[in-house]
C-alpha cells in the first residue's frame, strides 16, 4: 500500500495542529484506488502487482476534543454526521496530533478507530499520527508523522506517506497530482475566461488550428503528387517520342550510309585494281574485329592499330556499331546504367558494356546484351570513351530513368563526364558510386 | 529526567492536574508489591512551547507488577483538565481493555483527586486478566494458573505476567507473583524494628538503643548495681509498610523445565527472621507444580515465624527466671528483644560480670556466657574476660531450671576464672 498527500493539505493540517494549544484531531478525505502493474522480465512472462494507493485530498479538522466520542471512547454517530456533513463518503481516514508522546496508537485511538471503521464502512481506514517533539531548550522542533493502517496485522501497520514535489524538483519531474480540483472559485474563473482558449466542445482552440494547418498541408501534398504524376507521364511520352525519332534518325543514317557505301564501292571498284587502300582494309578489319565482339564473351581488347582511327572514323564506326547493335536492341532489354557498388549492379565488364550501350540508347532494363564495346584500349577498364560519354551526355539527360537509383548514378556519370576533359580520361566511376564501394574500375 | 523525585514532578505539572498526580505519587501503591512505589518520569507538555509553565500534562508512570515494571504513558490536556486521560501501554500494544470495565474512566471526575489512582488500579486489574488470557498459549502454565486460582488463599493474591513469546523459538515465559498467606502479626514488634541504623548483631537484630534496667541482686552475696530505665525510642522515620512475603516463580519455558523461585520478604520481616538466611527456600522440584510447591514454602515460612516467636517467648522466660533468681545481681538486660543479660555477682569477695547472649534460635541454640573480671585488664586495656559456650545445658529445661543450673555452674566455674584472671590480667 502506498499513500500520498498533497502538499497543501499536509501544510494545512500542520498549520491547524501547530496552532492548537492541546491535542488536535480531524478526518482525512480522499480516495483509494487500485493500481495494477504488469511487468515483463526475462525470467518471467508477466507479473501483476496490485497496489492500493491512498490519496489524501483534503482534511476536516474537529473544533474540539471529544467532539464525536465520549469519555469511554464510544463514537456518537449523530455527531459524526454533523461534523462530516455530506463528505462522509470521502472519508478515508482520520488523524490526530499530540505533542511529546510516543509514536504509537493510544488506547482511546484504537477503540475509536475500530468504531469508525464500522460506522464509515471503510475497511482499510488509515490513521495519521502527528507528533511534535521539542528539545529542552526549544532550539529544535521536529514534526513527525506516521500513517498507520491498524486494521491489518500488527507487523504491517505503517505505510510510507509521500508528499509529491516535496524535494528537489529540478532533478525530478514535477509531478502533477491526480487530485481533482474541487474549488468553486477555480471552476467559476475557468468558465468565465475559458471561451478564449476553449471552443464549445471543451477542446483547446489552438489544437484545432493546428489540425487545420495539418490538413491543409496534406491536401496540398496530395495535389502536388497528382501534378508530379502528370508531369511524369508527359515526360514519359516525350521520351518515347524521342526514342522513336532517334530510331528514325538511325534508320535514315543507315540508309544514307549504305547508299554512300554502295556509291563508294562502286567508285572504288574501278580504282581498286591499282592499289588497295589501307584505310578500307583497316577499317574493314577493324570493323570485322569489332563485329566479332558480338558474342557474349569477355570483352577483348583489340590490338592497338598502327593507325589510330580519326575522330570521324570513330564516329562513323560508332554509328555503325550503334546501328548494328541498336536493331536487335530494345529499350527494355538494355541494362540500366548503374554505378559500381550499387546493390544490383552487374560486373564491371558488363557495366562497361552497359555504359557504352546505354549511353546512346533509351532507358530500359533487362539482361545484359552481348554487344560490342567501343574500346579504346586504355588499359584500365574504365569507360570506353569519354568522348562517347560526353557525346552521349546530352542524350543522357533525356535518358533519365524514373528509378531513383539509376538516375542518381546516371547523374554521377553525367557530371563526371562533364567534368572530365574531352580526351580520354581516367574515368573512375567507381569513385562516384553512391554507396562508396570502390571497385569495378580497379578490377578489370 | 529519569529519576525524578515526586516533589519535582508535582512542581512541574499543570496546577489543575496536580491533585490527581499527588495521590498517585504520594499514596499510590498498586498491586501486591507494596514496597515499590509508583514512579513518575518524563514529564512533558502538550501545549505550545510558548506557553508559560508549569504546564506539563503527560508523563510516564512506572508500575511494579509481577516482578516487572510497566511503563505506561498517561496523556492529559492541560487546557482541558476536566477531560479524562489517554493511555499508551508501552510494549503491550495488544492490551486494549474494555472501557466498560473501567468505571472511573466512564465516570471520570476530575474533581476527585483519587480518580486517576483508582483508574490505574482498574487498568492493572484488566491487565492482569489480559496476562492470564495470554497464559492460554501454554496449557501447562494455564494449568498452574487454574490450580492456584482454585485455592482462594493464593488465587486472590496473585499477579501473573506472561512474558514475551519468542517468535523465533516459540518460547514462552511467565512469572507468577504470589503473596503468601503467612501470619506475621504475632511477631513481636521489637523484632520488626531496627532497620537502617547500626549494624545487626549475629542474630540479625539490631537493638539500636538498648534498654537498661537494673535490679538489685538480692540473693546469696551477689551484688547488684542499679541502673536507670531507658525506654526504647521507636523508629518512625521509615515506614516499611505492610509486612508480607512474596514468592516469585519464573517459568522460563512453557514446559516448566526451567523454574526459578525467589522469595521476597518485606525488610522488617527479613530482619525479624534473621537476615538473608531466612530467604533460603527449597528448589522447585522438576515436574512439580505450583499448587504443591507454594504450600510447602508457606509452611516453611510459617515454621520459621513460629520458631522466632517461640524463641522470643522463651528468651523472655529465661530472662525473667534469671531476674527472679539473681534479683539485685542483674545489671541490665534487653527488655524488648530479651537477647542480652548482664549480671554482676560476687563469690567469696570476688566480683565478676557475666554477660549472657541469647541467640535467635534459643532454646535450640545455647546462650553464650561471657565472664568478665572487674579488676583485671588485659594488655589491650580491656577487662579480662572469658567466653564459655560449652556448659551444661539442655534446651528442654525451662527458665527456672536454666537459672538454677546456671547458678550452680557459676559457683563451679568462678574459682577457675579467678585464677585465670589473676594469672593473666593485671590490676
Amino acid at each position: 500500500m502506498a499513500a500520498s498527500i498533497s502538499g497543501y493539505t499536509f501544510s494545512s493540517v500542520c498549520y491547524h495542529s501547530a496552532n492548537s494549544n492541546s491535542d488536535h484531531e480531524g478526518f482525512l478525505l480522499g480516495e483509494v484506488r487500485q493500481e495494477e502493474t504488469v511487468s515483463i522480465s526475462d525470467t518471467q512472462i508477466s507479473t501483476a502487482e496490485l497496489l492500493q494507493v491512498v490519496e489524501i485530498h483534503n482534511h476536516n479538522p474537529c473544533a474540539q476534543l471529544f467532539s464525536f466520542y465520549d469519555y469511554a471512547g464510544k463514537v456518537d454517530e449523530e455527531s459524526l454526521k454533523r461534523i462530516l456533513k455530506d463528505r462522509q463518503k470521502n472519508v478515508i481516514g482520520w488523524y490526530r496530533f499530540r505533542r511529546n508522546t510516543p509514536q504509537q496508537m493510544s488506547f482511546r485511538e484504537q477503540i475509536i478507530h475500530k468504531q469508525l471503521t464500522q460506522l464509515l464502512g471503510v475497511p482499510d481506514l488509515v490513521f495519521l499520527l502527528f507528533s511534535f517533539i521539542s528539545t529542552a531548550n526549544s532550539s529544535t522542533h521536529a514534526l513527525e508523522y506516521v500513517l498507520f493502517r491498524p486494521n491489518r496485522s500488527r507487523y504491517n501497520q505503517r505505510i510510507t506517506l509521500t508528499i509529491p514535489n516535496l524535494g528537489n524538483t529540478s532533478q525530478q519531474e514535477y509531478k502533477v497530482s491526480s487530485v481533482p480540483n474541487t474549488s468553486l472559485n477555480y471552476a467559476t474563473v475557468i468558465k468565465e475566461n475559458g471561451a478564449e482558449f476553449f471552443d464549445k466542445d471543451g477542446v483547446m482552440k489552438d489544437i484545432r488550428t493546428i489540425f487545420q494547418v495539418y490538413n491543409a498541408l496534406q491536401d496540398k501534398l496530395q495535389a502536388v503528387c497528382a501534378e508530379v504524376e502528370q508531369s511524369e507521364r508527359i515526360k514519359e511520352k516525350i521520351q518515347e517520342d524521342v526514342n522513336e525519332i532517334k530510331q528514325q534518325i538511325d534508320l535514315r543514317k543507315r540508309k544514307t550510309a549504305e547508299e554512300e557505301k554502295k556509291l563508294w564501292e562502286a567508285q572504288h571498284a574501278d580504282l581498286h585494281q591499282s592499289s588497295p587502300e589501307e584505310n578500307t582494309e583497316q577499317s574493314r578489319a577493324s570493323l570485322t574485329s569489332r563485329i566479332a565482339f558480338q558474342t557474349p564473351a569477355a570483352p577483348e581488347r583489340p590490338g592497338i592499330s598502327p593507325n589510330p582511327p580519326s575522330y570521324e572514323d570513330l564516329m562513323s564506326h560508332d554509328r555503325a556499331l550503334l546501328s548494328t547493335s541498336s536493331t536487335p536492341t530494345r529499350a527494355a532489354l538494355l541494362p540500366r546504367p548503374q554505378a559500381v557498388g550499387s546493390p544490383g549492379h552487374p560486373s564491371p565488364a558488363s557495366l562497361v558494356l552497359g555504359m557504352g550501350l546505354g549511353l546512346g540508347l533509351g532507358a530500359g532494363s533487362g539482361p545484359t546484351l552481348p554487344s560490342v564495346t567501343p574500346y579504346l584500349g586504355n588499359g584500365d577498364g574504365s569507360s570506353s570513351d569519354s568522348l562517347d560519354r560526353q557525346a552521349a551526355g546530352q542524350e543522357d539527360e533525356e535518358d533519365e530513368e524514373d528509378e531513383d537509383e539509376d538516375s542518381s548514378e546516371y547523374e554521377n556519370l553525367v557530371s563526371e563526364a562533364q567534368l572530365l576533359p574531352p580526351l580520354l580520361a581516367q574515368g573512375r566511376p567507381a569513385a562516384l558510386s553512391p554507396d562508396g564501394d570502390v571497385r569495378g574500375s580497379q578490377t578489370s | 529526567m529519569n529519576n525524578m523525585s515526586p516533589e519535582v514532578a508535582l512542581h512541574r505539572i499543570s496546577p489543575e492536574l496536580r491533585p490527581l498526580l499527588c495521590s498517585v505519587v504520594r499514596n499510590g501503591r498498586v498491586g501486591l508489591d507494596a514496597t515499590n512505589f509508583l514512579r513518575v518520569t518524563d514529564l512533558k507538555t502538550g501545549c505550545t512551547t510558548l506557553t508559560p509553565g508549569p504546564c506539563c500534562d503527560r508523563f510516564k508512570l512506572h508500575i511494579p507488577y509481577a516482578g516487572e515494571t510497566l511503563k505506561w504513558d498517561i496523556i492529559f490536556n492541560a487546557r482541558y483538565p476536566e477531560l479524562p486521560p489517554d493511555f499508551i501501554f508501552g510494549e503491550d500494544a495488544e492490551f486494549i481493555p474494555e472501557p466498560s470495565e473501567l468505571p472511573h474512566l466512564v465516570r471520570w471526575d476530575a474533581g476527585d483527586p483519587e480518580c486517576l489512582l483508582q483508574l490505574v488500579k482498574e487498568l492493572i486489574q484488566q491487565y492482569h486478566h489480559y496476562q492470564c488470557q495470554r497464559l492460554r498459549d501454554s496449557s501447562r502454565l494455564l494449568f498452574e494458573y487454574d490450580s492456584l486460582l482454585e485455592e482462594p488463599s493464593y488465587g486472590r493474591n496473585m499477579e501473573v505476567y506472561a512474558g514475551r513469546k519468542n517468535s523465533w523459538t516459540g518460547e514462552f515465559s511467565a512469572r507468577f507473583l504470589l503473596k503468601l498467606p503467612v501470619d506475621f502479626s504475632n511477631i513481636p514488634v521489637y523484632l520488626l524494628k531496627g532497620l537502617g541504623r547500626g549494624k545487626g548483631n549475629e542474630h540479625g537484630l539490631t537493638p539500636r538503643t538498648p534498654t537498661h534496667r537494673t535490679a538489685r541482686v538480692a540473693e546469696s552475696g551477689l551484688m547488684s548495681v542499679c541502673a536507670p530505665i531507658i525506654n526504647r525510642i521507636k523508629d518512625t522515620t521509615l515506614d516499611p509498610g505492610e509486612d508480607m512475603a512474596l514468592l516469585s516463580v519464573s517459568f522460563e519455558d512453557a514446559e516448566a523445565t526451567q523454574v526459578f523461585p525467589k522469595l521476597y520478604l518485606s525488610p522488617s520481616i527479613e530482619h525479624a527472621l534473621g537476615g538473608t538466611s531466612a530467604l533460603h527456600i527449597p528448589a522447585f522440584p522438576s515436574g512439580g507444580c505450583l499448587i504443591d510447591y507454594v504450600p510447602q514454602v508457606c509452611q516453611l515460612l510459617t515454621n520459621k515465624v513460629q520458631y522466632v516467636i517461640q524463641g522470643y517467648h522463651k528468651r523472655r522466660e529465661y530472662i525473667a527466671a534469671f531476674l527472679s533468681h539473681f534479683g539485685m545481681g542483674v545489671v541490665e538486660y534487653d527488655a524488648e528483644g530479651f537477647t542480652k543479660l548482664t549480671l554482676l555477682l560476687m563469690l567469696k569477695d570476688f566480683c565478676f560480670l557475666v554477660h549472657v547472649d541469647l541467640p535467635l534460635y534459643f532454646p535450640r541454640d545455647q546462650p553464650t556466657l561471657t565472664f568478665q573480671s572487674v579488676y583485671h585488664f588485659t594488655s589491650s586495656g580491656q577487662l579480662y574476660s572469658q567466653v564459655q559456650k560449652a556448659y551444661p545445658y539442655s534446651p528442654r529445661w525451662d527458665g527456672n531450671e536454666m537459672a538454677k543450673r546456671a547458678k550452680a555452674y557459676f559457683k563451679s566455674f568462678i574459682p577457675q576464672f579467678q585464677e585465670g584472671a589473676f594469672a593473666n590480667g593485671k590490676l
